[in-house]
């Protein structure tokens, strides 16, 4: 997760770094903490370090976690001959870890040699077959040559162990929602609210996937659910609140002619539209005329 | 360096010299013999204001408080880390290499 | 005070500093006896980790229940906990006591041997040398008053109750050395190598099983505590989950959200 907090100091940090001025260093371990995929900028700035040998030595133990970052980095840049060589100077102060094996099977991975990278992972998995990391490249890769459903199968083995993994859980919805398998999506997400209820970006996931498998039950689901997610944003997130606005509607057609007296129950939906008519005022006055007129033709606007 | 951190320094010192008060107290009552019911009240007086100037240090001293809201403002999780476990290297950044050519020496 | 003991200086020279200094050489020599004798760790059995994240993944949805709609947590209860075929459902006669499964393992019993090996033989050697040579008098004084509660773990070997609190006996000494070391090693062997027993003790009462841990670290050596832990929380723990998920009512929290979310939006749209 992400929090507001955070991301101003991911984006204070990062305009420090690229014009100039300090904390590469600090940068680098917010991104690792963070997770974000900012390969480019890892790539330049982790170089930057590690080319400077006494930057480099004053890391520490930490210089190998540099290496590995810039080398994952360098592959997602397509920076080959760059991997490479991080991953020969791990090699060489960790000869026989399964940790620099990985690596060396990603640049496969990376170059495209699809079958050599997958002769790799098997081996590595030979020593140990439940390696979770290995275990999950082995799914990325079948996603990347484009093998969906034998992704799925590998991903569903691999949460039959290790099932509280979220983000593998993360990754399936994902690929379940790219097949419109919303269904089963629509597991994926709800065991992503266990994990963790607060989350709103989950509720909002969920919801759209309930949203998209329409039906009566499942749309008004879907609106609680976006109500969720506006309550714990506070407000804040547009989707949700188009969301609210769109499953309204729906219910609404979907209830014409019918019972009558639960529509009028509720003035969220006339809110989330307030709302969203005040955001847009604030922040893209240009487009207010198109959401207004979005929103007349829901039967929303006020 | 500021107000909170002096109160603090100033408590510290109250404190201990309550507790140094409170061992003379001790041995003069040792000397003169009699039972030891509690501290005299000028001791407790002492104690009670080392005790505000701690707890105000503190509350002020280490840093702001935050806030435990998920949907405060600083807590608002806007976005999710990439699933960086099932990154793939096959996407459209393969048709645009970077033109600095970066090296590791 | 008036009755001051008076230490000789060869006490110090002879006792309190070759004391130290032996205890200090000890725990080095049996960090790095363990570590060779640490087999290299084994592949995890599947089953065992399959449970700890079970008992994970149902503990998330006792905890979380509310937030999932009614047919989807009677589905995932019934996956969880049916008799027949359920992932926390333990057949009666299949859930041994940890201590039976310990001792079928017998690769298990012998890492707890070798460990207990490393552990007890120099302990019980030291104290058979420091009781043999040094017993019974006293090494050293700390330079602040006790009270009479300390006597035992300060003055033993000693018995004479008129002697003041701060004097320190030999064999105390030993003590606490043997105890006040941790932090002196922990320095000396780099942070996690002075993890000792106590923490050891604790790490398995805080069940479950953490993801993260299992990612592989830098470190050469890898360290199979965690495995070791989950075969003792095992079975137990299973059981103990299907219980308390048979007792969660389930009760939808989404409906109080729209209400909720009606109250922010209200102050949202009302406020500036």
């Amino acid at each position: 997760m992400v929090s507001k907090t955070e991301e101003a100091r991911v984006a204070v940090l990062e305009n420090q770094v690229d014009n100039g001025g300090g904390g590469a260093w600090e940068y680098l371990c917010l991104v690792r903490k963070l997770k974000l995929r900012r390969s480019d900028k890892v790539l330049k700035h982790g170089l930057s370090i590690l080319n400077d040998p006494g930057k480099r030595s004053s890391l520490g133990p930490e210089e190998w976690t540099l290496y590995e970052q810039v080398a994952i980095a360098a592959m997602d840049c397509q920076c080959l001959d760059v991997a490479k060589d991080c991953i020969k100077v791990l090699q060489k102060r960790f000869p026989g870890s399964k940790r620099v094996g990985k690596l060396e099977a990603m640049i496969l991975e990376a170059k495209g040699s699809w079958a050599e990278a997958e002769k790799a992972y098997s081996s590595l998995l030979e020593d140990n077959p439940l390696d979770q990391v290995i275990l999950k490249r082995t799914a990325t890769m079948a996603k990347a040559q484009g093998n969906l459903s034998g992704a799925i199968e590998l991903l569903n083995k691999y949460l039959e162990i290790y099932m509280a993994d979220q983000d593998a859980w993360r990754e399936l919805g994902e690929i379940y929602v790219s097949l419109q398998m919303y269904k089963q999506a629509a597991f994926c997400y709800e065991e992503l609210i266990l994990s963790q209820p607060t989350n709103p970006l989950y509720h909002l996931a969920y919801a759209d996937v309930l949203y998209t498998l329409g039906g009566l039950e499942n749309l008004q689901s879907a609106k609680k659910y976006y109500a969720s997610a506006t309550d714990l944003t506070g407000g804040k997130n547009t989707r949700a609140l188009f969301g609210i606005c769109l499953c309204t509607h729906a219910i609404g057609q979907l209830t014409k002619g019918r019972n009558k007296e639960d529509k009028d129950s509720s003035e969220l939906q006339s809110l989330a539209a307030t709302a969203l008519e005040k955001d847009y005022k604030r922040i893209a006055p240009a487009k207010l005329s198109s959401l207004t007129s979005t929103l007349k033709s829901l039967n929303l606007s006020s | 360096m500021g107000p909170g951190f002096v109160a603090g320094v100033l408590g510290v010192l109250i404190l201990s010299h309550a507790a140094y008060s409170t061992i003379q107290y001790r041995s003069l009552l040792k000397i003169t013999e009699e039972e030891f019911s509690g501290p005299p009240i000028n001791v407790v007086v002492e104690l009670l204001l080392g005790l505000v100037f701690c707890i105000w240090a503190a509350l002020t001293v280490p840093g702001q408080f935050r806030s435990i809201l998920p949907h405060s403002e600083e807590n608002r999780v806007v976005s999710l880390p990439a699933n960086l476990d099932f990154m793939i290297f096959n996407h459209r950044g393969k048709a645009f290499p970077l033109d600095v050519d970066l090296k590791l020496k | 005070m008036a009755e001051d003991l008076v230490l000789d200086t060869a006490i110090r020279d002879w006792v309190l500093i070759p004391l130290s200094v032996v205890m200090v050489l000890i725990g080095v020599l049996r960090y790095f006896v363990s570590k060779l004798m640490r087999s290299s760790s084994p592949s995890p059995d599947p089953k065992i980790i399959k449970e700890g994240q079970v008992v994970v993944r149902a503990r998330n949805l006792r905890a979380a229940a509310n937030f999932i709609p009614a047919k989807s947590f009677r589905a995932r209860k019934a996956y969880f906990s049916n008799e027949e075929n359920g992932l926390l459902f333990v057949p009666k006669g299949q859930a041994q006591n940890p201590q039976a499964q310990m001792f079928s393992d017998p690769n298990m019993a012998m890492d707890m041997m070798k460990k207990n090996l490393s552990m007890i033989i120099p302990q019980t050697l030291t104290f058979a040398w420091v009781n043999f040579f040094f017993s019974g008098f006293v090494a050293a004084k700390i330079p602040f008053p006790l009270t009479q509660r300390f006597r035992s773990m300060l003055q033993n070997g000693i018995d004479l109750s008129t002697v003041d609190v701060s004097y320190v006996s030999s064999r105390s000494w030993y003590f606490l050395n043997l105890f006040g070391l941790r932090g002196l090693f922990s320095l000396i062997l780099g942070e996690e190598n002075a993890m000792d027993d106590t923490q050891k003790m604790m790490q398995m009462g805080g069940f479950g099983f953490d993801p993260s841990k299992s990612q592989f670290t830098w470190r050469v050596v890898e360290d199979d505590d965690w495995v070791s832990s989950l075969k003792v929380v095992g079975d137990w723990s299973l059981g103990a989950e299907k219980d308390s998920l048979d007792i969660v009512q389930h009760d939808w929290a989404l409906p109080k959200f729209e209400q909720r979310a009606e109250a922010v939006l209200r102050k949202l749209v009302s406020d500036h």
